[in-house]
């Protein structure tokens, strides 16, 4: 083992050690006296105006976050562990081999290394555009997926098909909507929930209703018999148990739609 | 003094992205991406776009700008989508490369940004685009290619040894990979701040996509049952994702960052039911395909050599 190794080993095991000293034993007391408003008067200060809640339930988000940081900083070890082994170094150097003339490589001719630059430059500035801005701006995007909170209660406009004997069930099937798929008709329809755009709404289901009845005859898929379809706003409970798709906990009708000749 | 600043680091990226690759390496990727791809996308008819009324047209930008009111025919758009499934196979084979990754790269264009004004963006196909984009200014047809083929029985000769017209193909696709990945993990904390690591925002997130998704396992129910869990891995994709760019200049990061990022959208497909399937295919250029053909070449030549050896010996006995 290097010295540099057994420095950084050593640091990092005291970091290690001293956190779960700190966090384990240490904090829950400051917290508790804290909010006893026994400790110093700086750290009582902080819990000003916060007796809501009871020492322990500070105690216990403390807890969560400090287990937290214990479990990176534990993988942290892992990752440099694993990292500076003479193996990983050997495996590294034989997947990825450093190149002799890395230094001074063979450039292409003049305009193949502008274009090859000009490309990656557009691809960086393209998408640090979009970044900046905080807009998409197809095939560049921020790629804001999923970075939006997700609360307890979740809500999404949902389509179901009514059957002759007034049963409502939920179409989800992508084989009934092709191309679209259950996720971007979804999309989609939310986009014309609200009251102005009610024909643009009406529209779209009569596309759906025709679409569903040709798939369904061509024998692309073997869906329900449906006389209505109907728009509704969901919702679930996402804190409760045994959540099922097709039981949301409240819903609201937007819109049914059908067709003239049955009406 | 600033100027020969600017010029040492323009030397140090050009140094970076024109590193000597290898024909074989690019050749690998062409043939396996290609090939990929078009079996993804033989099965999607991007043609029935056509038919979906106006009211579900609600375009997105560049599409917007163009000011479309209607669209090409349905038969038109299927010959564009059959015309651009040949040309994928084309480039796999390796069939007049440099005109058939081209046509790929803008029929992709096209047919692949078509299905995003109808209500949703779906970011895999962007990567796809992307991708495809590069290769087609690359010289990706200088290995496993009917091309070179052809060219080797015509006499003309093709460079074919390591330099930086194989690789910067290979480094555009991995810095593109770093951008979207950190770009990802920018968003997330722009819109949701540390709250989306530290929060129930993860538990929530994957009891949800049982419910708006069909996720391969119900293991994400399981995960969601420990807030510890779901903190530590919402902090660990966060902390994967704008630590991308490492990857780009580190060996040793890049065997713990890539196959992390990998696991990663694994996870999301089985657990929450969302597949990146295009991402999961471009992976691949991050495997270094010469090294992995030079290893299995090794053996198999030295295997060849021996039984040569033995045959001789034999038939020099029989001789004998």
């Amino acid at each position: 083992m290097t010295h540099r190794r057994a420095t950084l080993w050593i640091a990092l095991t005291g970091i290690l050690m001293l956190w779960i000293l700190v966090s384990e034993l240490i904090a829950p007391r400051v917290i508790r006296q804290a909010h006893a408003e026994n400790s110093l008067d700086t750290l009582n200060r902080l819990f000003e105006g916060r007796d809501v809640h009871s020492g322990e339930h500070y105690v216990g988000y403390w807890r969560h976050l400090a287990r937290l940081v214990t479990l990176l900083l534990l993988t942290t070890y892992g990752c440099v562990a694993i990292a500076t082994t003479r193996w990983f170094k050997g495996l590294a150097a034989a997947i990825y081999p450093p190149r002799a003339s890395e230094k001074s490589p063979a450039l292409p001719p003049r305009h193949r290394t502008l274009l090859a630059n000009a490309i990656v430059i557009g691809l960086i500035v393209g998408h640090a555009i979009c970044l900046v801005a905080d807009a998409e701006c197809w095939p560049f995007s921020t790629y804001p997926m999923y970075s939006g909170l997700q609360g307890p209660v979740y809500s999404q406009t949902s389509l179901f098909g009514r059957t002759a004997r007034g049963e409502e069930i939920p179409l989800l099937s992508k084989a009934y909507w092709q191309p679209f798929d259950h996720r971007r008709v979804v999309h989609a329809l939310g986009a014309m929930t609200n009251p102005q755009r009610e024909d643009q709404l009406r529209g779209a289901l009569g596309y759906l209703f025709r679409r569903y009845h040709e798939l369904r005859e061509a024998g692309e898929h073997d869906g329900p018999e449906i006389i209505a379809l109907t728009v509704y706003i969901t919702e679930w409970e996402l804190g409760r148990d045994a959540i099922r798709p097709d039981a949301p906990s409240g819903s609201s009708l937007v819109m049914e739609y059908r067709p003239v000749s049955q009406e | 003094m600033r100027v020969s600043e600017g010029l040492r680091v323009f030397r140090r990226w050009n140094a970076y992205l024109f590193s000597p690759g290898s024909a074989e390496n690019l050749g690998a990727c062409r043939v396996l991406l290609y090939a990929a791809l078009a079996a993804h996308y033989s099965r999607v008819d991007i043609s029935a776009w056509a038919d979906v009324p106006a009211e579900f047209w609600m375009p997105v930008a560049p599409f917007s700008w163009l000011g479309l009111t209607a669209l090409p025919s349905s038969s038109t758009i299927a010959s564009a989508q059959a015309i651009w499934l040949g040309a994928l196979v084309a480039s796999s084979i390796g069939i007049l490369t440099r005109l058939s990754t081209a046509c790929s790269f803008v029929l992709a264009l096209l047919l692949l940004g078509l299905p995003n004004n109808f209500g949703k963006v779906h970011h895999p196909d962007a990567l796809a685009v992307l991708v495809l984009g590069i290769m087609a200014a690359s010289r990706c047809g200088a290995a496993f290619s009917l091309d070179r083929v052809a060219g080797r029985f015509r006499g003309l000769d093709v460079n074919e040894e390591p330099n930086g017209e194989f690789q910067w193909p290979v480094r555009a696709v991995w810095i593109v990979f770093a951008i979207v990945f950190f770009a990802a993990g920018v968003s997330k904390l722009r819109h949701s701040g540390i709250e989306w690591m530290i929060s129930d925002n993860l538990k929530y997130q994957l009891i949800r996509h049982h419910v708006s998704h069909e996720p391969v396992v119900e293991w994400g129910l399981s995960v969601a049952a420990s807030p510890l869990m779901c903190s530590y891995l919402a902090v660990s994709s966060v902390l994967f994702e704008l630590l991308a760019p490492a990857a780009l200049f580190s060996r040793r990061a890049r065997l713990l960052i890539v196959p992390g990022l990998f696991c990663m959208q694994i996870g999301i497909w089985l657990f929450m039911g969302v597949a990146f399937k295009t991402y999961l295919i471009c992976y691949l250029f991050w495997i270094p395909w010469d090294q992995l053909i030079h290893s299995i070449r090794i053996p198999l030549l030295a295997r060849r050599t021996e039984m040569g050896g033995a045959v001789g010996r034999q038939s020099a006995i029989a001789g004998t």
